[in-house]
Formats: C-alpha cells, sequence, structure tokens
C-alpha cells in the first residue's frame, strides 16, 4: 500500500469554504452538518495582535486510525490501495464510537438523533480510480491544497505534521503534511497603543467636543475572550448545531 | 474495492461564471450534464490538469501570463444548484386581483397575456401622462439594452444615470483623465500580473480580495500572496482585521473609515515638505496650473491649514509618525504599489478619495510604470471587442432624469414639487438631475419597468442593494399605476411587480460569451447553454423582441438576428458568432490567430493575458507612449476648471471639451470642489449625531453573495456563512452583549435585527452589515433579514456620485439564541 494524503497551507487560506462546497456538491451531500471537508477559523489575541487562524480539514486517513479500532462493528476500514480510510455503511449502526475516538473530527452525522448513520470523506476515491484527485485540492482558488503520496508530500513540503491548537498526532500518525500561517511583522513602525488613544478620541473642530468612541483601552486590550464569537478550534463540537456553528464564516 | 459516486461518462462541457460579482465570466467549470440537468462540476482543468497548487509546477512567467485554471469561488461551484430553487419564477405571472403590491400573490398568465397587457398599460400611460411617465431604476445598466432599446424606437420613456458600484470613479476617471469609463481604455490602471511581477512593496487600502471576487475567484489575492511569498512587504490599511490582513498581508493598519483622503493629503505633504516628489514625472505629465494649485493646499497656502501627519492622525487615527515612515517607504520603495479599489470611494465624500489618491499617485510618479498605478479601476483592460450590433437604434434620445440611487426620492418628492413645498431647484439638487432643467414640469412618473435579470442575470435587487432606505423604494413603488419586472427569482422587489415576466439564466440556459471581467485578468469563454431552461422562462432579448412587436415596432430593427421564434436559437447563435468574430478580427490584425468558434465553443478559449506581449500597465501609451490624455491639457488635470465655474451649475447635463457628456456628473454637483480636499463623511465617526447614535456602520461585499443573489441559497447561507452584525469586543461588553447574541441596530431611518458577531476584528466603534441581505420586515417593521439598507438612504448632501454604504447607529441586546 502506498499511503496518500493532503498537504494543507495555512498561511494561504483564507477559509472561503469553496473546498466544502466543492466535496458536498460532488458528493451529492445535502445542506446541513454532513461535512467532509470542514473549514475552521478561530480568533486568538485582541487588538493589536488580532489573528484568525484558518484550517480545511477532510479526514486525515491516518495510518493508525483509531476511528476504525473504536467501532464495535468493524464498519471502518483502512482501503489498500491509497490507505483511504473508509466506511462500509451497511455495517454502521451509529453508536458514534467512531466520532468518540477520532480527534478531528472526521466523521461525519447528518444530525443529532441517536441510530443515524456516519459517513466521512472517501479520498475521492471515485475519482481516484479515474486517475484524478479528490475535487476539494483542485478548487481551492489559494492553492492552499495538494494530494499526493505521503511521501511526496513531505520531500515537497516539508514534515509539519501538525497545527498549532491541534490535538497531539503521534497516535494517530494522520496522513497530512501542514504549512503553518504566516507571523506578522512591522514593515513601517507604528505605535498601536498611540493608535488606539487617537481612536478614541472623536475630531470635530466645528462641533466642540463628542463623547469617546470608548470608555478606556483597557476595554479593547483585555476584554474577555470568552464574548468573542469562535474563539478557540473547536474539531469537535458537542452537537450539529454547535458545528454549524465553528464551521461557518461571517464574511 | 467499491467505487461509487459519479461516473466519469456522462456529458461534460467547459462553461463559465457570469454572476456580476466582479469576477464576471473568468472562472471556468466543467459541468456534468445528465437530461439537460447539471449534476455536477469540476473546476476547470484545461492548464495543469490534476495539479493542486500550480505555482508549485510554473515559472513566475507562466503565472504572470495567466497559464492558469480559471477556478470558482463557492458561489460559483454551487451556483447550478440555485437553478432549481423553489423562488424561481417558472411562467409569467399576474398579481392576483385583490391582492395588495408585496403580497407576493401571484397568477400564471400566458406569454401572450403578458405583453399584450404591458403594451396595452404602456400605450395608455403614454397618453394620458406623457413621454416620461416610464421609469426604469438603474436603467443606465448596460443590463437595461433591451428596454432602453425599445424606448428609442418607441418615442417614449426615460432612464437614470448612475450605478451603485463605481460612479465616483468614473466621475473622477472623466476629470482626471478626460476618459469616462468602460469604453476607454485609459480607465484601467493596472493588472494583477504586473504586480506580481514588478511591484517592490504593496500597500492596500481598504481592498479585500480575499472576499470580493477579482479575476477568476480569489485569483487577485493569490497573486497578492505570491508576492508576498517572493519577499514583497504587503501593508493593509482598514478598520477591520480581514482575512486580506490576516493572509496577505504583514502589518495592519486601522483607520477610520471615510477618512483615507487625510491621510493621502497627509503623505503628499511628507512628499513636498522632504522634496521626496518626483518633479520631472508632474513637470511632463500633469497640468501645472492645477499641481502647484495643490501643493499650495496641501502646504497650507489657501486655507491656513497645514495638512501635516500630525493634522491628519487626529481624523483618521494613524499616528504620524507612521504616515510619515510609510511616505517615505512607498517614495523609496521604486515601484510601489498602493491600491484601493471601490471600496474606499463607496462613502461620504468618496469622491475626493479617488481624486486624492490618483494625485498623491501622481506626486510619487507612479502613473503608467510596471509595478505601480493608482486605482481608478481594474477592468476588462485592453478592451478588446466582443459585440455585434443589433442594428442603429431608433431616433428618440432618451433623457437621463434622476441619479440611480435616488429614484424614490424623485418620485416621491415630486408631490412636494407640485404643491409648491420644494423648489424644481432644490429637487434637482436632491435627486441628482442630469438632463434638461425644464423637463422636471413633464416628468410624470407612473409605470416602473425594472429589468431585475436582463442581459445581466440576477441584476441588483434595488429595495436591499441601492441606498434609499426599503421604506422609501416601497412608498415609491405603490405610487406607480403599474409595475413590471423581469427576473429569475422571486426576491423582495419582485414582489411589488404586476406583471413578472420569468427569465432564461444566461450562463446555464443560453449561448452566451463570457467576455473579460474585472479583477486585472483577460480572457474570453463561452457559456454554451447546456441547461434545459425550466417552465416558460424565456430569453431577456426575446422578451423585449416580442414587447417590441406588440408596441408596433419592427422587431427585426429591434435586433437585426431575429427572424422568427422557432429560429431563435438559430438566430442568436448567428450574432454570438458576431460577436466572437470581432475579437477574432482584432487578434487577426496584430497577426496572433485565436480558436475558430468551434473549438471556442467547445471549451477552448482566448487567454488574452497569455497572448498579451507583457503585463498591463494602466496608461503606459500616455506615460511612456507620450500619447496625451483626453484632457482639455492632455495631461492629468487634479484641478477641475469645469468644477471652477460655477455658471455651468445645474444647467443640465455637463459636456467636456471634447463634447463628451459626463455621464457621472449631475447638473448640481453639490458641495464637490474643483481640487482633492478633505471633507468629513457625513454620518461619520465625528459627526455630531454620534452622541445619539454612536457606531459607525459599513456595509461591505460579502463573500457569498453577488448584491443579493444567492441569498437565500442553501448551500451557502447558514451553511457555510452567516449573516450576523459584526461588533468589537469593547462595544459588545458596554452593552453586556456576548457573541451570537440577538441585538437591534436602530438609527432614525429603520431598525434591523441579527446576531451578534463578537470580534476584535472590527475596530470599536464601527459596526459591520454586509450588503444585499433581505429586507424581511416583522409586524412592527423590525427588518429581521438584516438588510443594510434598511438603515441607510437619505444623505443626498454627502454624496454627489458616490453610493454611500455607511452610516451611524446605536446597537442594543434582544435576547440571547439558544445554540
Amino acid at each position: 500500500m502506498t499511503q496518500y494524503g493532503f498537504f494543507f497551507d495555512q498561511s494561504r487560506c483564507i477559509g472561503c469554504s469553496g473546498c466544502t462546497v466543492a466535496c458536498k456538491q460532488w458528493h451529492d451531500i445535502a445542506p446541513g452538518p454532513v461535512k467532509w471537508m470542514r473549514v475552521y477559523q478561530w480568533e486568538k489575541g485582541l487588538f493589536p495582535d488580532t489573528r484568525v487562524y484558518m484550517l480545511a480539514i477532510p479526514c486525515l486517513h491516518c495510518e493508525n486510525p483509531v476511528c476504525a479500532r473504536a467501532c464495535p462493528n468493524n464498519a471502518i476500514y483502512k482501503e489498500d490501495k491509497y490507505g483511504a480510510v473508509l466506511l462500509d455503511r451497511e455495517k454502521c449502526d451509529g453508536s458514534r464510537k467512531c466520532l468518540q475516538a477520532c480527534p478531528y473530527g472526521a466523521p461525519q452525522f447528518a444530525g443529532d438523533d441517536p441510530g443515524l448513520k456516519m459517513s466521512k470523506c472517501d479520498m475521492c476515491l471515485d475519482r481516484l480510480e479515474a486517475g484524478l484527485k479528490p475535487i476539494c485540492v483542485l478548487s481551492c482558488s489559494m492553492r492552499a491544497l495538494e494530494f499526493d503520496t505521503l511521501e511526496k508530500l513531505v520531500e515537497k513540503f516539508g514534515n509539519v505534521r501538525r497545527l498549532e491548537d491541534m490535538p497531539p498526532e503521534k497516535i494517530t500518525r494522520p496522513s497530512v503534511v501542514f504549512k503553518a500561517a504566516d507571523p506578522k511583522k512591522q514593515i513601517v513602525p507604528m505605535d498601536y497603543l498611540k493608535a488606539l488613544k487617537l481612536w478614541q478620541k472623536r475630531e470635530n473642530p466645528d462641533n466642540g467636543v463628542l463623547p469617546d468612541v470608548f470608555r478606556s483601552a483597557d476595554d479593547v486590550l483585555q476584554a474577555s475572550p470568552q464574548i468573542i464569537g469562535r474563539h478557540k478550534l473547536e474539531l469537535k463540537p458537542k452537537n450539529s448545531a454547535a458545528l454549524m456553528y465553528y464551521t461557518t464564516d461571517d464574511e | 474495492m467499491r467505487v461509487s459516486g459519479k461516473a466519469m461518462e456522462r456529458d461534460v462541457f467547459y462553461t463559465s461564471c457570469i454572476c456580476n460579482c466582479g469576477s464576471n465570466s473568468q472562472c471556468v467549470f466543467k459541468a456534468h450534464v445528465e437530461d439537460g440537468r447539471v449534476v455536477a462540476v469540476e473546476p476547470d482543468d484545461r492548464f495543469n490538469t490534476g495539479i493542486g497548487r500550480e505555482d508549485a509546477v510554473l515559472s513566475e512567467e507562466e503565472i504572470v501570463k495567466v497559464r492558469l485554471q480559471r477556478r470558482p469561488c463557492p458561489k460559483g461551484l454551487v451556483f447550478y444548484r440555485y437553478l432549481y430553487h423553489p423562488d424561481r419564477i417558472l411562467y409569467p405571472l399576474k398579481r392576483e386581483p385583490g391582492s395588495r403590491r408585496g403580497d407576493g400573490r401571484y397568477a400564471r398568465i400566458s406569454w401572450d397575456e403578458a405583453l399584450s397587457t404591458i403594451a396595452d398599460k404602456m400605450v395608455a400611460i403614454r397618453k394620458a401622462y406623457g413621454p416620461y411617465s416610464i421609469i426604469s431604476p438603474f436603467s443606465y445598466s448596460p443590463g437595461s439594452q433591451g428596454l432602453m432599446r425599445l424606448f428609442s424606437f418607441w418615442g417614449a420613456g426615460t432612464c437614470d444615470w448612475g450605478w451603485s458600484s463605481y460612479d465616483a470613479t468614473k466621475l473622477m476617471s472623466h476629470l482626471i483623465v478626460g476618459s469616462p469609463g468602460w469604453n476607454y481604455a485609459e480607465y484601467y490602471s493596472g493588472s494583477a500580473s504586473d504586480m506580481l511581477a514588478n511591484a517592490k512593496l504593496i500597500v492596500l487600502w481598504g481592498y479585500d480580495p480575499t472576499l470580493g471576487t477579482n479575476g477568476p475567484a480569489y485569483q487577485f489575492a493569490w497573486f497578492i500572496k505570491l508576492a508576498r511569498e517572493k519577499g514583497v512587504p504587503v501593508i493593509i490599511i482598514d478598520p477591520r482585521y480581514t482575512i486580506a490582513a490576516e493572509v496577505l498581508a504583514d502589518q495592519w493598519i486601522p483607520i477610520k473609515p471615510g477618512t483615507d483622503t487625510a491621510m493621502f493629503m497627509a503623505m503628499a505633504h511628507v512628499l513636498f515638505k522632504e522634496e521626496l516628489w518626483d518633479k520631472s514625472f508632474v513637470e511632463t505629465h500633469v497640468e501645472p496650473l492645477g499641481a502647484a494649485k495643490w501643493r499650495d493646499y496641501i502646504q497650507g497656502k489657501e486655507d491656513g491649514i497645514e495638512k501635516t501627519p500630525e493634522w491628519a492622525e487626529k481624523i483618521c487615527a494613524v499616528p504620524a509618525a507612521t504616515i510619515r515612515e510609510l511616505t517615505r517607504m512607498v517614495a523609496r520603495t521604486k515601484p510601489s504599489w498602493l491600491w484601493s479599489h471601490w471600496a474606499v470611494s463607496r462613502k461620504s465624500h468618496g469622491e475626493q478619495a479617488v481624486r486624492a489618491f490618483a494625485a498623491l499617485q501622481a506626486f510619487l510618479g507612479y502613473w503608467g510604470i510596471p509595478g505601480a498605478g493608482p486605482s481608478l479601476n481594474i477592468g476588462p483592460k485592453r478592451n478588446i471587442p466582443v459585440k455585434a450590433s443589433w442594428g442603429p437604434a431608433g431616433g428618440y434620445q432618451i433623457p437621463a432624469m434622476f441619479r440611480s440611487h435616488l429614484w424614490a426620492q424623485a418620485v416621491l418628492l415630486l408631490k412636494k414639487v407640485r404643491s409648491g413645498e420644494l423648489s424644481e431647484q432644490e429637487y434637482r439638487r436632491i435627486v441628482g438631475w442630469r438632463t434638461d432643467p425644464a423637463l422636471v414640469k413633464a416628468f410624470n412618473p407612473k409605470m416602473l419597468f425594472m429589468e431585475g435579470s436582463g442581459r445581466k442575470p440576477h441584476a441588483p435587487d434595488i429595495l436591499v442593494t441601492a441606498t434609499e432606505t426599503p421604506r422609501e423604494q416601497i412608498a415609491a413603488l405603490q405610487e406607480m399605476e403599474f409595475t413590471v419586472v423581469t427576473h429569475s427569482m422571486m426576491t423582495p422587489t419582485v414582489q411589488y411587480a404586476d406583471i413578472i415576466l420569468p427569465v432564461q439564466d444566461w450562463m446555464w440556459e443560453e449561448q452566451n460569451i463570457a467576455s473579460s471581467g474585472y479583477g486585472g485578468f483577460e480572457c474570453i469563454n463561452f457559456c454554451p447553454g447546456i441547461v434545459k431552461p425550466p417552465g416558460e422562462v424565456k430569453p431577456a432579448t426575446w422578451i423585449f423582441v416580442k414587447l417590441a412587436e406588440k408596441l408596433g415596432v419592427d422587431p427585426v430593427k429591434f435586433f437585426k438576428y431575429y427572424t422568427t421564434d422557432e429560429n431563435w436559437k438559430k438566430d442568436w447563435e448567428r450574432y454570438q458568432r458576431d460577436c466572437y468574430q470581432s475579437a477574432v478580427d482584432y487578434y487577426r490584425k496584430q497577426g496572433i490567430a485565436v480558436p475558430a468558434w468551434e473549438e471556442f465553443s467547445r471549451g477552448q478559449f482566448i487567454n488574452c493575458d497569455e497572448l498579451a506581449e507583457k503585463p498591463f500597465v494602466g496608461w503606459d501609451d500616455q506615460i511612456r507612449g507620450g500619447k496625451p490624455f483626453h484632457t482639455a491639457s492632455g495631461k492629468i488635470e487634479f484641478f477641475s476648471q469645469y468644477l471652477a465655474d460655477e455658471s455651468k451649475r445645474d444647467s443640465g447635463a455637463h459636456k467636456d471639451h471634447a463634447g463628451k457628456i459626463n455621464a457621472n456628473l449631475p447638473g448640481n454637483w453639490g458641495d464637490l470642489t474643483a481640487q482633492p480636499v478633505y471633507q468629513p463623511p457625513v454620518r461619520g465617526m465625528s459627526d455630531p449625531m454620534v452622541a445619539v447614535y454612536p457606531l459607525m456602520l459599513l456595509s461591505p461585499h460579502p463573500r457569498y453573495r453577488t448584491h443579493y443573489l444567492f441569498w437565500d441559497h442553501p448551500w451557502l447561507k447558514d451553511h457555510v456563512y452567516r449573516h450576523r452584525v459584526w461588533l468589537n469586543v469593547a462595544d459588545a461588553d458596554a452593552r453586556g452583549i456576548k457573541d451570537d447574541d440577538m441585538v437591534r441596530i436602530y438609527n432614525d431611518r429603520g431598525t434591523v435585527q441579527l446576531p451578534a458577531y463578537v470580534t476584535s476584528r472590527v475596530m470599536p466603534g464601527i459596526v459591520v452589515i454586509h450588503h444585499g441581505g433581505r429586507y424581511l420586515p416583522d409586524p412592527a417593521g423590525v427588518d429581521v433579514g438584516g438588510s443594510p439598507s434598511t438603515l441607510l438612504g437619505g444623505d443626498v448632501a454627502s454624496c454627489v456620485t458616490a453610493a454611500k454604504t455607511t452610516t451611524l447607529v446605536q446597537v442594543e441586546r434582544v435576547r440571547e439564541l439558544s445554540t
């Protein structure tokens, strides 16, 4: 078996979900929480260090698929040509043991009702067999994705196997290579605290003093992250509604 | 091993997306079709087949030549599913007797009954109310060729002027370089290829190509990222920490919205003070009196106020030291690619931002050189013809009366004019009257005919994308004796029609050439019309041919390719072939062979960027080639003699020195000045009204809609995106608001209710609701769909041409949503 896998360039992903919808229309999956390819956005830091990170994540077709071991019915297996982790839907009884085991939230369910069968990314096996790459990879307008043998991916893009905020990869050995988001730098010197003070005041020479934009800089600099939307990477949301919340964009 | 899913043997066609998103026709799909229905699409694979990360296998030269797949965005990828949406209009419809406009109750009628009813009404209304009694808001759009052409033969009807996207840019382009827009190559500033190949520093003002599509999907963003990856620094100046700020930029600098002009002027001040400006460029290419006058103005010699960085920092909140350093950097790092696009101009006094930015770049010497260029527009830049004549138009000159944005005011205020409450002169100023002042007396709008989906599919839905409030527009609609809309979907505006005519989708259901588009990329693709049109939907052009016939206009004069209804498809194809031939001829003259029609119509295309010798550089002919600009002086003009001459004000349509109508200059140009100055935005962060409405609302373009189009697409909304109001953490905390709480956003114009997106990604004092949300009033009149138009509108004094997409609001918490 040759293990195939994905490359994801976080420094390029704009979080547009093009991969998600390309996948869903190709595989004819109805709108709703079944997203074989999911795009997460999460916000970290407060002004002026605000960052927003993106992660497009299908099933990572682990070399050690813990989901398969967790399945009481042996419905999940590792296919032997590409190393895809596949589901035999007939055997699935909807126990969701796979979802409990998978640290990446790859097994997908159409809702929260018990007994619903799982479905998941199948590496676009139909396309692979026709000599084509997965539809998500070819749909990315930022060219942030690639698909190849894991060996070639590592050779081309390095051996980063986990992004910050993702779960450890040692046990699962996911078939994926990453490039992390770029660091920020000051091209032009900028005193951001001074900028914030300027922002606080309203300039109006003709009309006297207007109320400040905010009370104190601390309100901006030390706000509680708890009130911020999507302030963490939640790969395993507690239910379908939460999954939609974490994989839905606000643009 | 069991392989299920899409077989690869079914009918597959290449086609192109034309959803008027700002990419316009450059994205390409391979569509899989079964029984006339699209069942799946794949992105373009005509280049670099099977490669995910194309740039990994290409040289920079190949990328600059755009030997690249035209990958669609998420909207495009699921566009075909929209064709089967339950709100698709399938038959001609007539409002049910007894129902009111807006109730949405309709009965199916035949095409013959629909067209006869419309023709009879047009004749009766013209007879009763005169030749200026039929209006068509946003008729100025190229999509309205059908109705406007019909008017020209029929001898009556009106049009308006202006469009929501680019009016400030077009006006300024006319004043600065003498080129009034689309039809002039001199309107276009630069290309992504040139930027990637030549820029040494990239500074973006309010520009986020990861949201609006520029070129195929987000290809412009990708090009900026490629430039950054090869070491070109990128700075983004924006009140939001946009996705572009995260992905494309090394550094983010927040600026108060609507104050860009102050920063441009302060940068000019630094150039003058530190002798950093390009004297020889200015001497050679800029009209000297205006240049000297503006220098004096910037240096405080006209009004005693030096436009220093210290002056500007209080206005725009970018520290003076940063303005100074940035100016030095852009002056010394040659060439620097400073780019704003249209967002900075779609604001109160947006014309000034366009002009001040262009002036700044002239003093930097950044016009017409590779790797730089002021952003008047990125568009179909080489202006390759892809057109064929429909035959000569009729003899009636249709008066362009009012500003399209203000169509409801133009209707509603007439009562006050007639009663003497409002002077005709004041009426003309308010509505942006652009024709003979005497025609106000004869203007009697009683019928509205909206081409909601004309030759461009799914044009903006006026209720939610114009900048008047839906409330005012509905009141104006109710004033009409008769309303007709052509469209493909049951949108908010369509439900105010008495007769609805269902239109074919022109990229999926009709053969059409998809030529070029915005974005600094250029190509010509073909849509083969592979989908079987549902119900009795008809091509937009056919509708007007038949209506012409009903009105006694020879259909062959209207559309010279027309023979019979049975031959429609063949006639249309002849027309398309002639359009294509014009592009073939253009290239033949240069000795370049392009695919024959048979190959072209099967998916081969004209890749204009590949055929060009070098990347497009705006004003290359003028700056390096020595050709004069179209202005009176033949040079770049920053002082408008025309606007300085008060005698021309309110005298109807204005013509430039060459006799061309300045299509974007209303008769009375309000407070627009002769040279670039900073005018604080009305309802901006320093407007006294902040005492009541302390938050400034921005309504940028949405990522997952084209204006209103796709609003109700179940594969997009509440699936991969949601429509919420952005609120800074400090503003949210002060109001006890957490993420996803339901909030009300209100001002004196209306109230909108939406869940909150609490974030640090927008500066305090600012809220964001994306453009094109649905207007959905509850019984109390609260817009629970969330159209920013509900809160915009009205500020005519602050906008000569610019579409105003900002205002002031207050926000309060309603209740917590359970997630």
